[in-house]
């Protein structure tokens, strides 16, 4: 790192040189803007740059380019990302830590729009960012292009002049995590399962079943695979759920006792999420449900022309991988999409919390109703048409075959299958991550409008680094979901299957 | 309508035939259920006059509603004769409503369809009240020649009328379950990343192009097969044993393992995922297939298990014994008998566990940080990020994905659909 | 020496079921051995611990002297025909043949030329030739049932073991692979034992009988002599159809009395004292004609109850004191009608026959 300082100091001295330049380069275009690096701000992999400029109706936005050598047309830079001008009178000045490129106007966090972009007020004069990813040690060019409303660049692109930058913090080589505490649970949890699986085998051998004698062996590898790879998962889940591990500190988590728990109850949004969640989940089951049974019970009727050609298409959302399907939904529900094409409209679905909800379930009971509706064609086949002959002479109406002699008949198929679809709705993370990502934004660390408890904790995990209060919502999660498989198992005496 | 006397049994009242009185025509008996529906599509289509906020509309709707309502509970009995004259008035009041709704605006394919909604019920009650043989029973003018007639011709219209209504039903499911199809079709085939506007309004191959020609595309494909193969190499090498160690021996522990195994399917991949993610990022294998493909077996395990169980249980145990007695040892007897009855059955187990792998997002999404280890399902949601979304490629990638799956799933959807639920529909 | 001795073998189940309790058995050398009993007497049980199907609780198994309790199945030297045939189905006849030749080790191992010489000696004996190249499914039950069988006779085994072999095909062809399969064991004389619960199997096919019932062994003897010499109540009812009549009371100086039923017994039975069960077959008993009024101390006199015809035979089912008796006519040429006719006819019948028995309760 020493021998970096002169370097350091030569940096900001071409800098300063730089600078001066651009503002003398900056002439030809009134009102020229600045653009300075602020060393006292370096971070890990970030430059800070600043920029004040003169606000002009024209400027919609600006573009950040940078490059690891000097360029002077954008063609030989890539995009680093881009501020939007706009009123901001609506918007919330962002969380200043939760996203990559932080920026700052006047001093404060900028606003953030319900994407999540920064977005600059008109009247303002200057901002901020500090741009993540840039190597460090390395020297980087950075350029900022303002652009029109309709997206062109109101300066000539081909002759920029770029500032430099280098951020000195190093690259915290981490040393490559010690893997010997996991290695040892590892070989622990492999040693207690095959350990288990001999005990069996010798009670086994005491009650004289010779016969079986392989068959521990047979689900060893199983057995072990699930004990390593979801067993400890699950107890170190526990674990981590009592600790304060999050993004910066893996491996040396310390425990903290009920803390996470605290925050997950005491959080804003507990409740709500967990209505939504059970909401979600009911709702899109008996939608499942109700359409998949009567798409069957039309596709079951005698004489029906095209039953195949229906049947095929109506699987179609079953076989068409589900996140396709919902970035397919995602598309024609944008403002300028099919949706709003057809009805003539621009409604943004998506930005208030009552449509992006009703949104996100209506796009999920489009993709479960083909499973349902194959589930129930299987069952009602199996039924006897002797039955519905009887029933004929006895003038038994439609309607009251179906109440008195099919519903009774499929409950066995429907009881199991839709406590099946209500876990598996619960489990279900695809649908809304990939339409709203839980958004609309409710507020930092705070789930989101259409957030249920899975993509909740995904976005407390990964998008927030709190790992400890993630595990910690995992742990209750897991709780609730022990009560359900309890009722479905009970329910489909899946236990009479095993004997 | 008394004409006939010579049912003279039925007493006082048994003046009309039961012919006379059973019959009801079949179009009357067709507008019985068929309004109800009508109303049940025009409050949901009154929901989208809601999103739209069109005051004026919603009003209509709302009236048409009522008035459908009306004309169901005031259908013509065959006797009262004001019963007609006040079905055809609701009917053509209806009909009115859905001409002005129609002149207001110039209408979008959703008006149109709307409409119809108003313009079909109604204008098909107005005709069946009016004319033809349910017209004169509407107007109470029948005797009981017409009644036997009428049946007849009931007999032989009812199952068109129904299938015309299952048509119906059946037809506009089609179209909500293509509608995403042809839209990204359309997107993959129109330039630029437009959303919206006319189908099949221009033609393009720039998005195939640029996916096919690109290298991200192939590299994911690439990955997602070194995945999805792996999984399923992997994954059946640890269930086949297992699914037939539960479904032939009798041990300690089966019952327990068993329902190890039934629970754990039922457990969302988020809860153990973060310490997975630790686990993975400790031994270094995030941004790996072999991570991927390590999570996905376990995963996809305990259902594979339970498939196979139930294939093996299929084979009868008397082979087995036969081949023990011609001098096989167990694992001959697995090997030359029971796998290659069960060869079908262990394909299909492994097209479940390729495919489910094949589709996996979640674990992909987090395990996976560098653009070159992604999957397909992260690397085509990728293409979609909040900004600089290239949903042209996205839509041509997506079409060149699914057809193989799609097709995958069609012909195997019995035996898929059978192994997802197993277990769901015993008992 | 090929005879098999099953020495006090026990056969309890997890759940606690005793199938087999302390069983002696020997089969000598090329006997044909039946063991018949109801379905759940443990016959089948002990076939497949004899095949080696399922471990021996308790006791041991001898072939040809050695113990074999912990040899696997294949190494027994046993050939078995299934009930179900158990062919494997993704096998021509000819693979399902030679399978069990291809599979063998040791002293069993034989070379790829014998394996088709005796294939063809299996078709031949049987039969098989048009059939070696299809698949099981394409064959009939009967064809098979023949290829079953030539699966387990290609391996040259030293004991047959067929468990209930012929239950799966219709009546005719039941009887004809019937007489054949007592063609081939008198052809090959090898050692069999052959489970089955219809006595009509056992009693054309079997050298001996073994008879079982709820896991123990009841009698075992020429299948004659088990029908005329029971050795209790359950083979002397379980033999013959319709069963032996079989009235319970007690004997008391040469009369036997049921309820209100007493006559003389029989010479052979006079000296008798005690409870026990009186046993009679229907063929044995003898209705006396309306002429020989008076008769002997032994006749009864009986209401008829109800009249079977069966073509050849008559049934006569008859009320004596409480006590219903089954009298069989046959039909003689002599005698076209049946005389005894006649719903609640009052006859008399004679029990005091040679062929009466008496049995311990």
């Amino acid at each position: 790192m020493t021998p970096h300082r002169p370097d350091a100091g030569l940096t900001a001295w071409i800098c300063a040189a730089l600078l001066l330049c651009a503002a003398g380069a900056g002439v030809p275009h009134a009102k020229a803007q600045q653009v300075s690096v602020d060393d006292a701000a370096q971070a890990y992999r970030q430059i800070r740059i600043e920029v004040d400029y003169a606000p002009a109706e024209t400027i919609a936005g600006f573009e950040i380019w940078y490059a690891g050598q000097a360029f002077e047309s954008t063609g030989e830079a890539e995009l680093h990302s881009t501020i939007r001008v706009a009123d901001t009178s609506a918007l919330a000045r962002g969380p200043e830590d939760v996203l990559f490129d932080r920026c700052w106007s006047d001093g404060l966090p900028i606003h953030r729009d319900s994407a999540g972009s920064p977005v600059a007020d008109p009247d303002a004069s200057n901002w901020s960012c500090a741009l993540s990813g840039m190597t460090p040690g390395a020297e980087q060019w950075i350029a900022v292009v303002p652009v029109g409303a309709d997206g062109a660049p109101l300066v000539d692109t081909e002759s920029l002049q770029p500032v430099v930058g280098r951020t000195e913090v190093p690259d915290e080589r981490t040393p490559p995590p010690d893997t010997r505490p996991v290695l040892y649970a590892l070989s622990l949890v492999v040693l207690s399962t095959v350990a288990l699986l001999l005990f069996l085998r010798r009670q086994d051998a005491r009650q004289g079943r010779s016969k079986s004698r392989l068959a521990h062996v047979y689900v060893a590898p199983a057995l072990i695979a699930l004990a390593t790879l979801t067993f400890y998962p699950i107890l170190y889940g526990i674990w981590l759920a009592f600790t304060n591990a999050d993004q910066s500190r893996l491996g040396d988590e310390a425990w903290i006792g009920l803390a996470n728990f605290a925050t997950v109850f005491a959080g804003p949004g507990v409740w709500r999420v967990t209505l939504f969640t059970f909401v979600w989940a009911v709702s899109n089951v008996l939608a499942h449900v109700a359409l998949g049974l009567a798409l069957a019970v039309a596709l079951d009727r005698r004489g029906l022309r095209g039953r195949m050609v229906y049947r095929t298409i109506l699987l179609l959302p079953w076989a068409i991988p589900g996140y396709i399907s919902v970035l397919a939904w995602n598309g024609m529900l944008q403002p300028d999409g099919l949706v709003n094409g057809l009805l003539g409209t621009a409604i943004d679905f998506f930005d208030g919390a009552g449509s992006a909800r009703t949104v996100v379930i209506l796009v999920n009971i489009w993709l479960g109703v083909p499973f349902m509706m194959m589930v129930f064609s299987g069952a009602l086949q199996a039924l006897p048409s002797s039955m519905y002959e009887v029933a004929e002479i006895d003038g038994v109406s439609r309607w009251n075959q179906f109440r008195h002699l099919t519903l009774p008949n499929l409950k066995g198929t429907l009881v199991p299958v839709s406590l099946l679809g209500f876990i598996w709705t619960f489990n279900s993370f695809n649908t809304i991550y990939l339409l709203t990502r839980g958004n609309p934004y409710s507020g930092f660390g705070e789930p989101g409008a259409t957030d249920t408890l899975i993509t909740h904790v995904f976005a407390v995990a990964f998008e927030y680094g709190q790992y400890g209060v993630a595990a910690a919502w995992s742990v209750l999660i897991f709780l609730v979901l022990i009560g359900f498989s309890w009722a479905y198992l009970k329910r489909t005496r899946a236990m009479e299957a095993v004997a | 309508m008394n004409g006939n006397t010579h049912n003279s049994t039925d007493g006082g009242q048994g003046s009309a035939t039961l012919a006379e009185r059973w019959y009801v025509p079949v179009e009357i008996r067709a507008l019985r259920v068929w309004l109800p529906f009508a109303a049940l599509v025009n409050l949901l289509i009154l929901a989208g006059e809601a999103l739209r906020g069109n005051g004026a509309e919603q009003l209509g709707v709302l009236g048409a509603i009522v008035l459908l309502l009306i004309l169901r509970a005031s259908l013509p009995d065959g006797r009262q004769r004001w019963r007609r004259y006040a079905g055809q008035g609701l009917a053509a009041a209806i009909l009115v409503l859905g001409l002005l709704s129609l002149l207001r605006r110039d209408a979008t394919f959703y008006d149109l369809w709307a409409t119809s909604w108003l313009f079909a019920p109604s204008a098909l009650a107005l005709y069946w009240m009016s004319a033809g043989l349910s017209g004169s029973w509407c107007a109470g003018a029948q005797d009981a020649g017409a009644a036997e007639l009428g049946l007849a011709r009931n007999r032989s219209l009812a199952p068109r009328f129904e299938a015309f209504a299952l048509h119906t039903f059946l037809i506009h499911a089609v179209a909500l379950v293509v509608a995403p199809v042809i839209w990204i079709v359309d997107v993959s085939i129109s330039p630029g990343n437009i959303l919206g506007g006319a189908i099949f309004d221009a033609f393009t191959l720039e998005h195939f192009r640029a996916v096919l020609g690109g290298e991200a595309f192939w590299l994911w494909t690439r990955n997602s097969l070194v995945v999805a193969l792996g999984t399923t190499l992997v994954g059946l090498l640890l269930a086949i044993p297992a699914g037939y160690a539960f479904s032939r021996y009798q041990f300690a522990g089966r019952k327990g393992a068993m329902f190890v195994f039934m629970l754990i399917q039922m457990f969302p991949g988020i809860i153990i995922l973060v310490p997975y993610f630790m686990v993975m990022k400790t031994l270094g294998l995030l941004n790996t297939s072999l991570g991927l493909i390590v999570a996905y077996s376990v995963t996809a395990l305990p259902l594979c298990v339970w498939m196979l169980k139930g294939f093996f249980d299929a084979v009868p145990r008397a082979l087995e014994e036969a081949a023990l007695l011609d001098g096989c040892n167990r694992v001959e007897v697995f090997f030359f008998v029971v796998l290659p009855l069960s060869l079908p059955a262990v394909a299909i187990t492994a097209l479940f566990s390729f495919l489910t792998a094949w589709n996996e997002f979640l674990l992909a999404l987090v395990f996976n940080t560098s653009n070159d280890a992604y999957t397909l399902p992260v690397g085509l949601a990728s293409m979609i990020p909040a900004t600089g979304q290239l949903w042209g490629d996205f839509a041509a990638a997506s079409i060149v994905v699914s057809i193989p799956v799609v097709i995958l799933f069609v012909l195997f959807q019995q035996s898929l659909i059978q192994g997802m639920s197993s277990g769901a529909v015993k008992g | 020496m090929s005879d098999v001795e099953f020495i006090g073998t026990t056969k309890v189940y997890d759940d606690g079921t005793v199938a087999l309790d302390a069983l002696d058995l020997t089969v000598r050398e090329g006997e044909f051995l039946v063991l018949l009993g109801p379905s759940g007497c443990g016959k089948s049980t002990a076939l497949r611990l004899l095949a080696g199907l399922e471990d021996i609780t308790r006791g041991e198994i001898r072939i040809g002297g050695s113990r074999v309790n912990d040899l696997p199945p294949g190494a027994r030297g046993l050939g078995m025909v299934f009930q179900s045939y158990a062919l494997y189905p993704h096998m021509t006849v000819r693979a399902n043949l030679a399978f069990g030749l291809r599979r063998g080790r040791g002293d069993a191992r034989v070379d790829a030329e014998e394996i088709s010489a005796r294939v063809e000696e299996a078709a031949e004996l049987l039969d098989l030739h048009k059939w070696l190249e299809k698949k099981p499914r394409e064959l009939s039950g009967g064809q098979q049932q023949r290829v079953a069988i030539g699966r387990a006779l290609v391996r040259r085994p030293k004991v047959l073991l067929m468990d209930e072999p012929l239950s799966n095909l219709d009546a005719k062809l039941r009887n004809r692979m019937r007489f054949e399969l007592r063609r081939l064991h008198e052809a090959h004389g090898t050692t069999t034992l052959y489970v089955t619960h219809d006595q009509v199997e056992a009693m054309t096919l079997a050298d001996r009988v073994a008879i079982l019932s709820e896991g123990r062994l009841q009698q075992s003897s020429k299948p004659l002599e088990a029908y005329h010499r029971p050795a209790n109540s359950f083979v002397a009812s379980f033999l013959g159809t319709p069963a032996m009549n079989l009235i319970e009371g007690a004997a008391k100086g040469g009369i036997f009395t049921a309820g209100e039923l007493s006559f003389a017994l029989p010479e052979h039975l006079a000296g008798r004292d005690g409870p026990g069960i009186f046993g009679i077959r229907p063929e044995d008993v003898r209705i006396l004609d309306n002429g020989d009024s008076g008769g002997s101390p032994g006749d009864v006199p009986c209401r008829v109850g109800g009249v079977e015809h069966l073509g050849s035979d008559t049934v006569y089912h008859l009320e004596a004191g409480g006590n219903w008796i089954r009298a069989l006519r046959r039909r003689t040429a002599d005698q076209a009608q049946g005389t005894a006719g006649g719903q609640d006819r009052e006859v008399r019948v004679s029990l005091a026959v040679p062929a009466a028995l008496i049995f311990e309760e």
